[in-house]
């Protein structure tokens, strides 16, 4: 899968791990089986990272020019290495993994604070909004397990978004800006499904907010079969990576539909949820043999993403746990 | 072999397009068809439609045909040839009807 699309491969690593989380947070008698798996997945995925740099996990583009902010870091990888970490810790705290996690948090706090938009690169001079909200929760874990406090950082980032980020036209947040604030992409369903879902451990009220929009905008439900556009009207752009294959007349696309999947089972939509199912097993190709599910038109990070809808909750619930004990985590 | 899918592909010209036996053979031809694909595992290759190749020893293209194949048979299968049989049952129907009761 890494030689084929290097991110996929990596994503298709930390939905799993997050997934496991939650699943082991579910059914705590079997920690005993997720931990190694999961530790080994992150070992492998560090492992990789340390032989070959950050470039193992990033696009070839990532190589034709230089990151602005030096040593080069990736939000991307820094952030979802930091909540593999932080998901592995809350089923059973492991010092290593505490370690690495807060460098990798620190990094992330020290660049964040260093740029005027909060924002730190993902690929050169390209900052996602979905790597930060990512690296924002991770955060919020870290202050869950180790008693750390990152409201203010949180806050401040919450308000820079508000206020910079957003597209006038649909009320969404961008999917990719530069390092001064430019915009690189619009709202894109792969990315702003997913930013919904994070949000809700940053600023509930926004979350449900581009949640709705989103569905608005990119949600559609056409005789009980639902699908995920990747552009809304007032925006398009090119069918890339991340967006998949887009079904020319219905605008389908495969990575806005995976996504809103995500969204959908965290904000409890469960007619428009029912409908994406009905869509996956009419066009998704199920085997099901010997108890085992697999989509044929999937990949290795499109199965781990519908897994991770299928099992989110918990990981969640433990940051608003924590947030209703402290009385809130984010007043405006 | 040969002599009785010359009889039955004659039997099915002679009832004319529109005919329930037409009907009926274009959704076996079609059952048989998605059968065979099935068979040779061309449901693998549906995952072009995810971005991803679906074998890394054949092409981008050769891969992608094969899953395109898989795909319009699969939705021939489960959206043409029901319609077609039961477009089958009311000809056939119909045609029992407008004969009269038997005598």
């Amino acid at each position: 899968m890494r030689a084929s699309n290097a991110e996929w491969d990596f994503m298709g690593r930390t939905f799993l791990v997050w997934s496991l989380a939650n699943l082991g947070l579910r059914e705590p008698e079997r920690k005993a089986q997720y931990l190694p798996v999961m530790d080994q997945i992150i070992s492998e995925t560090v492992k990789i990272e340390g032989q070959n740099g950050i470039y193992s996990f990033l696009m070839p583009y990532a190589r034709e020019r230089p990151f602005v902010a030096k040593p080069a870091r990736s939000c991307f990888l820094d952030g979802e290495i930091a909540l593999m970490m932080g998901a592995r810790r809350l089923l059973q705290d492991d010092a290593a993994w505490k370690k690495s996690m807060t460098e990798r948090l620190a990094v992330i706090e020290q660049r964040l604070r260093s740029n005027p938009l909060m924002a730190m690169e993902s690929y050169p001079n390209e900052c996602w909004t979905y790597d930060h909200v990512l690296a924002l929760a991770a955060f919020r874990l870290q202050d869950r397990l180790d008693g750390t406090d990152h409201r203010a950082l949180c806050r401040d980032w919450m308000a820079t978004a508000k206020q910079h980020l957003i597209d006038k036209k649909t009320g969404l947040l961008w999917s990719a800006y530069t390092l001064d604030g430019a915009a690189l992409y619009g709202p894109e369903g792969s990315t702003i499904w997913m930013v919904a879902h994070c949000l809700r451990v940053l600023d509930e009220g926004f979350a449900r907010d581009q949640y709705d929009r989103a569905k608005k905008e990119l949600g559609r439900v056409i005789l009980g079969f639902g699908y995920g556009l990747e552009w809304p009207a007032s925006w398009t752009g090119p069918m890339d990576v991340d967006s998949g294959m887009v079904v020319p007349g219905l605008g389908v696309s495969a990575g806005s539909s995976g996504m809103a999947f995500i969204a959908a089972a965290s904000f409890q939509d469960w007619p428009f949820l029912q409908a994406l199912s009905s869509t996956l097993d009419l066009a998704g190709f199920p085997e099901r043999e010997k108890g085992r599910l697999k989509y044929c038109a999937s990949n290795q990070v499109g199965d781990a993403a519908i897994l991770y809808a299928a099992v989110l909750g918990p990981m969640w619930q433990v940051i608003e746990k924590q947030d209703k004990a402290v009385g809130g985590s984010h007043p405006e | 072999m040969n002599g009785r899918i010359k009889l039955f592909w004659d039997r099915v010209r002679a009832a004319g397009p529109f005919s329930a036996t037409s009907f009926a053979a274009r959704a076996a031809m079609i059952v048989v068809a998605y059968a065979v694909s099935r068979a040779a595992g061309l449901q693998e290759y549906t995952t072009f439609l995810s971005g991803t190749p679906p074998n890394p020893r054949l092409s981008w293209q050769v891969g992608a045909t094969l899953g395109m194949i898989h795909l319009f048979l699969y939705f021939a299968f489960v959206l043409l040839a029901p319609i077609f049989l039961m477009t089958a049952g009311a000809l056939s129907g119909w045609a029992r009807w407008r004969a009269g009761p038997d005598k």
